[in-house]
């Protein structure tokens, strides 16, 4: 499969009052047309800064220090502010956790789906209006050619979520960026966003970056799976490998964490201590202060980011011959 | 064993304009000492308005609370505020749920402070060792809650309502503000305090997998009423009620041995509004197994097997 | 983002934390040390000013700045210098006083609505409308009129036309304190609503009250100017900088210092005043952290 993406060392820091906080810190990754990626950490991971920052999305106090994204040939951090806006909406668009906050409140809808066919000059205003309905259609919106001239507040959750989905679709991207989609929404809602997601992706065949907490989410979602602590990269894997043999101890403690349906009382192994300051993150490993395995290598040197098997890296001095060996 | 608290037909409505919005309705249950009821809902199904309602920090309209043999809706001023003492409340924005102007051993002593207990010293004392048990370090009492993370927030309202002792807390989303790993040590500590203290909980969530983990029994909600309620092994094993197996079937599992999930049976439509309620069943608007009968009548909350109540017409 | 707790900071109360936030706000430092410099020189302008404000000395009319009459003499030959430490004497005691009496009406009626809500609150609020909407300028006018023009009919007048804000204010924070989470659980827990109050409700709106009174203050003096400047503040010879810059005006070519010296007094109280209450405003509140 070709690449669509790729991420080489990637730095973005936030400069506060307290400090330098290092919110990305040389992350890697790769994309390739049709494949679909979770990255999954808890809030101040850096998940979401990851990828916003390749498209100059990142607030005012933050800069990206480093790194390089090329996307079908183009370093995203090289390009302009005006190139940045073309590729935006067009190849790559995206979805948030916060559909009610991301829709222009004073906006009809129909419009609002209309507005990047027509910014990226693709379809005349009569085209872009009979795409706009079609989308509606696909994304399942009942009544969807009356609805066109609703406004935000006239939908629900669930149905704000799918005129986002059809937002980001408009232009046929090449790589959707859905940042915790389905987080505001539930449980049966949730379901439902979801179907629509994976049934728009085997249909346009598009890329998918998949920001989440729920790991479990990602791990029935998604092709492949980062899982990021503290701003770094800990565990990146094919998910079958992953479901496998998770061989991080972050990994382990972030599955051990989460309650499944299926869990037995008394079996749940909290992680313990809380994430670290990223002004002054621990020496060594990130992780080492809440690691049950720790050794004093870990508290000494950062661990690399490791081929252990093909298609599997981990970032842990312990894991040996594709075993955690503690 | 008698009941630590028996709730009977009880109704909370809100006025909405010339209508009402019926939060709660016609809502009956029992808790045992040392039991834990879970609750599960979608929002909007009044979950929380029935939280606070059993503890009467909202008036409900109709319907009967028992606590410990003592009808607690007769109760006033003195007496009501004595039988506060044994019930307790978790919020689910834990920052929300702290005074910004006290320090977190200020908020953990204030409930001693009201109902006049021990002295200055005991008090310091008593402050002490709840935040020993929640897990909070002894150096941190004269911190303010922002400076605290949310799991920490959490811990002192959990130090807060164990300060009294109590015998029942209502736990409204405890964790679903807070992180995947913080949450996993919230839900844990819980746990152990339950077994601890033999302490009863009423826990509200959205989230089937938490509720399964702390509760005895479990109860479903939607649109204001129980559809289902059953022990925790009967209701997750053999869900009766059409909702509560759509519910059962959207949640991701998490995958073994390549075996994923990429499709989630979704119930169709959404949470109708609790103002213009359908009638009949008032889940008919979703569901696939829809009647004739279910259009027309209401159907019946009843007993199909020990302790497993449903109400459908279809069971 | 998580803020490791192992770095702790120095315990502070939340006053001595909100002191800490406000000094850091260099202007709203520079507003405070004017403003308590300009309250010591009101209370004891009597034994500071050389001259008597309403003493006429007509061989000096007109006269400039000198050593005898630090900022010149007005067309009658009095201390300008003198006039204007009275006026702005009368300019505080009407700014303060008039957010005394803001201070009871708003939190009286905003109390009252929020905490009983339904009708009384309804009722209340329309009252409050009618206030809000109504011209205050005019309003003060015709209250002036009817009660005279001395200071304290002036203070009072400011205050019973200002206080629709104030009880809007208090309203609000009542509605949102009575429901707040926090406050639920004080309920939960068994304290008694006086208990609530006082611990719970009433620190709370400290801060934002404290804020409005500070942005009232120079609203009183604006207003106050605003009347003398129209010939209905305080009667002369007491001298108010509106009176004063309305005399000076006319003069302005040849005599520049008789507006001068006044305008420039007036805007910097009014622009210390508002520089404390945006400091203020940054460090009462709590969450708002550095």
């Amino acid at each position: 499969m070709a690449e669509l993406l790729k991420v080489n060392n990637l730095r973005t820091y936030f400069y506060r009052n307290e400090g330098v906080v290092k919110a990305v810190d040389g992350i890697s990754y790769k994309l390739d047309y049709g494949e679909t990626l979770g990255i999954v950490g808890e809030s101040g991971s850096g998940k979401t800064v990851s990828v916003l920052s390749l498209l100059g999305l990142i607030r005012r106090n933050g800069r990206v220090e480093g790194g390089e994204a090329i996307f079908d040939g183009k370093d995203l951090l090289k390009l302009s502010k005006e190139e940045l806006r073309e590729i935006r909406g067009k190849d790559i668009s995206i979805i948030f956790q916060d559909p009610m906050t991301s829709l222009n409140p004073i906006m009809r809808i129909g419009i609002q789906i209309m507005e990047p066919l027509i910014w990226h000059r693709l379809l005349s205003d009569k085209d872009a209006r009979d795409r706009a309905i079609e989308l509606l259609r696909v994304v399942g919106i009942p009544e969807y050619k009356t609805r066109f001239l609703d406004y935000p507040f006239q939908f629900s959750g669930g149905m704000r979520q799918r005129v986002m989905i059809a937002m980001a679709l408009a232009c046929n991207p090449k790589l959707v960026i859905a940042d915790e989609p389905t987080t505001a929404l539930d449980v049966t809602i949730r379901a439902q966003i979801l179907n629509l997601m994976h049934e728009m992706k085997e249909k346009l065949n598009m890329s998918i970056i998949f920001i989440t907490h729920d790991i479990t989410l990602a791990m029935n979602f998604c092709d492949t799976i980062i899982v990021m602590y503290a701003g770094k990269i800990v565990e990146y894997s094919s998910i079958e490998k992953f479901i496998k043999n998770p061989l991080h101890p972050y990994s382990q403690g972030l599955l051990n964490s989460t309650l499944d349906i299926e869990k037995k009382e008394g079996s749940l192994r909290p992680i313990p201590g809380n994430p670290p300051n990223l002004i002054n993150p621990p020496e060594g490993c990130r992780f080492h202060p809440r690691c049950s395995y720790v050794q004093e290598i870990c508290k000494e040197k950062e661990p690399e980011l490791r081929e252990i098997e093909e298609k599997h890296k981990v970032a842990c001095h312990l894991v040996k011959g594709g075993n955690l060996n503690a | 064993m008698p009941e630590l608290l028996l709730v009977k037909n009880l109704r909370k409505y809100f006025p909405r304009g010339r209508k009402l919005l019926r939060a709660v309705d016609n809502v009956s249950f029992s808790i045992d000492p040392g039991e834990t009821l879970g609750l599960v809902g979608e929002s909007g199904s009044g979950k929380s308005t029935l939280g606070r309602t059993v503890l009467r920090l909202l008036e409900p309209n109709d319907g009967e609370i028992i606590f410990d043999g003592i009808d607690i809706r007769r109760l006033k001023g003195d007496d009501l505020r004595q039988i506060r003492m044994f019930m307790q409340i978790i919020f689910q924005d834990p920052l929300a749920s702290l005074n910004p102007h006290m320090t977190i051993g200020q908020a953990i002593e204030d409930p001693l402070i009201i109902h006049n207990i021990g002295t200055k010293e005991q008090r310091r004392r008593a402050v002490m060792e709840l935040l020993d048990i929640v897990g909070i370090g002894r150096e941190f009492i004269d911190s303010f809650p922002h400076e605290f993370s949310g799991g920490q927030q959490q811990r002192v309202g959990i130090a807060r309502a164990l300060a009294l002792n109590p015998k029942f807390i209502v736990c409204d989303e405890p964790v679903s503000s807070l992180d995947v790993s913080i949450g996993a040590q919230i839900v844990s500590l819980l746990y152990e305090l339950k077994r601890q203290f033999k302490l009863s909980y009423l826990f509200i969530s959205h989230d089937l997998a938490v509720v399964k983990y702390l509760s005895d029994k479990v109860a479903v909600m939607y649109l204001g009423t129980f559809v289902e309620l059953a022990p925790k092994e009967e209701l997750y094993g053999n869900p009766l009620h059409p909702y509560t197996r759509a519910l059962l079937a959207s949640v991701p599992k998490m995958p073994k041995n390549g075996g994923r999930q990429r499709k989630f049976p979704a119930l169709k439509g959404e949470i109708p509004s609790s103002v213009d309620l359908p009638s009949g069943c008032r889940f008919q608007s979703r569901c696939e197994y829809v009647m004739d009968i279910c259009r027309r009548e209401e159907p019946i909350f009843r007993e199909v097997s020990p302790g497993h109540f449903v109400s459908c017409h279809l069971v | 983002m998580e803020v490791a707790l192992k770095q702790q900071k120095r315990r502070a109360s939340y006053w001595s934390a909100a002191w800490g936030r406000f000094k850091k706000n260099k202007m709203a430092v520079v507003g405070l040390i004017y403003i308590i410099i300009i309250i010591i020189v009101s209370i004891f302008t009597p034994w500071i000013a050389p001259y008597p404000y309403d003493e006429p000395h007509y061989a000096h009319t007109f006269e400039k700045p000198s050593a005898k009459f630090w900022w010149g003499t007005d067309d009658l030959g009095r201390c300008m210098f003198s006039r204007n430490l009275y006026a702005m004497r009368n300019a505080l005691l009407i700014g303060f006083g008039s957010q005394i009496v803001v201070l009871i009406i708003g939190v009286i009626i905003g109390s009252i609505a929020g905490f009983r809500g339904g009708r009384v609150d309804t009722i209340l609020m329309r009252i409050t409308d009618i206030m809000y909407a109504f011209p205050t300028f005019l309003f003060n006018v015709i209250l002036v009129t009817v009660m005279g023009r001395g200071l304290f009919t002036i203070l009072v007048a400011v205050g019973v036309t200002g206080w629709a804000g104030m009880a809007r204010l208090v309203r609000g924070m009542v509605m949102y304190l009575k429901h707040a989470d926090f406050v639920e659980a004080a309920r939960a827990l068994g304290s008694k609503e006086g208990y609530i109050i006082r611990k719970y409700i009433l620190p709370n709106m400290l801060g934002p009250i404290i804020v409005s009174l500070a942005f009232g203050i120079p609203n009183g003096i604006w207003i106050e100017s605003g009347l003398a400047l129209i010939g209905m503040g305080v009667r002369p010879p007491m001298p108010s900088w509106g009176n004063m810059i309305g005399a000076g005006i006319g003069y302005i070519m040849a005599f520049p210092h008789m507006v001068i010296f006044p305008v420039l007094t007036f805007a910097l109280t009014l622009l210390a005043f508002t520089y404390v209450g945006d400091g203020l405003r940054d460090a009462l509140n709590p969450r708002s952290e550095v």
